[in-house]
């Protein structure tokens, strides 16, 4: 059997974005005092937040409008973002669902306070 | 029997123009974007398609609408408009995505229309004239055309390099 990742599928303003799920706490409400922001853009209604961890045991907060679920995609639907183009930091790859590229995000790169400044893998 | 003049003629014909064997050309994609008409080096160009859906990513260059997925690879989609700063593309049903491949490298451009392919003769060549502005720095040259009037020759290796560098350095 084929390698596969379990990743949570999420949409903000009409995009889907996934995550490992590894990284995802849980789902919750969303509390927009808690939020990290909108580094993805800003949700449409917003009324769902990614919960992951940060460090030092605190817990952030991504705003959504909605969260699709966890797909099981095999390794050989993933992609790295093309180096002709560095993507920021932020994405680290995406899945390629038929017609349409889902973008992949690093959580934790989202966090303002631990972001990185660039992924090396993204270096060609 | 003696030839006619016509077989004498033809037996000393040459086998091409003699005009074109002694004007070496290039092969030109012409392409159509925004009120820009364009030519872009045909071996430079992988492939011309339909538009797939685009997914944009986060804090990406304005020139850079997002990534396509194209044959199970994803490619980087760059708007020539705003990455020249003539204004901005407005996918419509005529809209192309051409695939240029330059190394390891794979860029897609957005165009208006892709009008076909055209040979430039080396010589008709001439460098870009004063006041396009940053334009210039992106051309090879630009040729009189009866078809197309000023046919601006675009260096898309150039643009690559340039549009990786900006995108490097945010």
């Amino acid at each position: 059997m084929d390698e596969a990742v379990d990743v949570v599928l999420f949409e903000i303003a009409g995009v889907r974005y996934g995550a490992d799920l590894a990284q995802v706490r849980r789902v919750d409400l969303d509390d927009p005092t808690e939020s990290i922001g909108f580094p993805l853009g800003r949700p449409a209604e917003g009324r769902r937040a990614l919960v992951f961890a940060a460090e030092h045991l605190t817990e952030c907060r991504l705003a959504v409008d909605a969260v699709l679920g966890v797909q099981k995609i095999p390794l050989a639907q993933l992609r790295r973002l093309p180096k002709a183009v560095a993507a920021p930091p932020l994405s680290i790859g995406a899945w390629v669902d038929g017609k349409d590229t889902v973008l992949l995000v690093d959580l934790h790169a989202l966090n303002p306070f631990t972001r990185k400044p660039q992924d090396p893998l993204l270096e060609g | 029997m003696e030839q006619t003049p016509l077989q004498r003629a033809l037996a000393s014909a040459p086998e091409r123009s003699v005009e074109q064997a002694a004007q070496p050309d290039e092969e030109y994609f012409i392409v159509r974007v925004g009120e820009l008409t364009l030519g872009v080096r045909s071996d430079l160009v992988r492939e011309v398609t339909r538009m797939g859906p685009v997914t944009p990513l986060p804090r990406a260059p304005s020139f850079l609408l997002g990534v396509v997925g194209h044959r199970g690879e994803v490619v980087p989609l760059i708007d020539l408009l705003r990455f020249l700063g003539q204004g901005e593309s407005k996918a419509g049903a005529r809209s192309r995505l051409f695939l240029s491949e330059q190394g390891d490298y794979v860029v897609g451009f957005l165009a208006d229309q892709v009008i076909g392919l055209r040979r430039v003769f080396v010589a008709d060549k001439l460098a870009p004239p004063a006041g396009m502005g940053t334009t210039a720095e992106f051309l090879e040259g630009v040729v009189q055309s009866r078809e197309f009037g000023t046919l601006s020759l675009l260096n898309l290796s150039r643009v690559v390099q340039a549009a990786r560098q900006k995108a490097l350095a945010r």
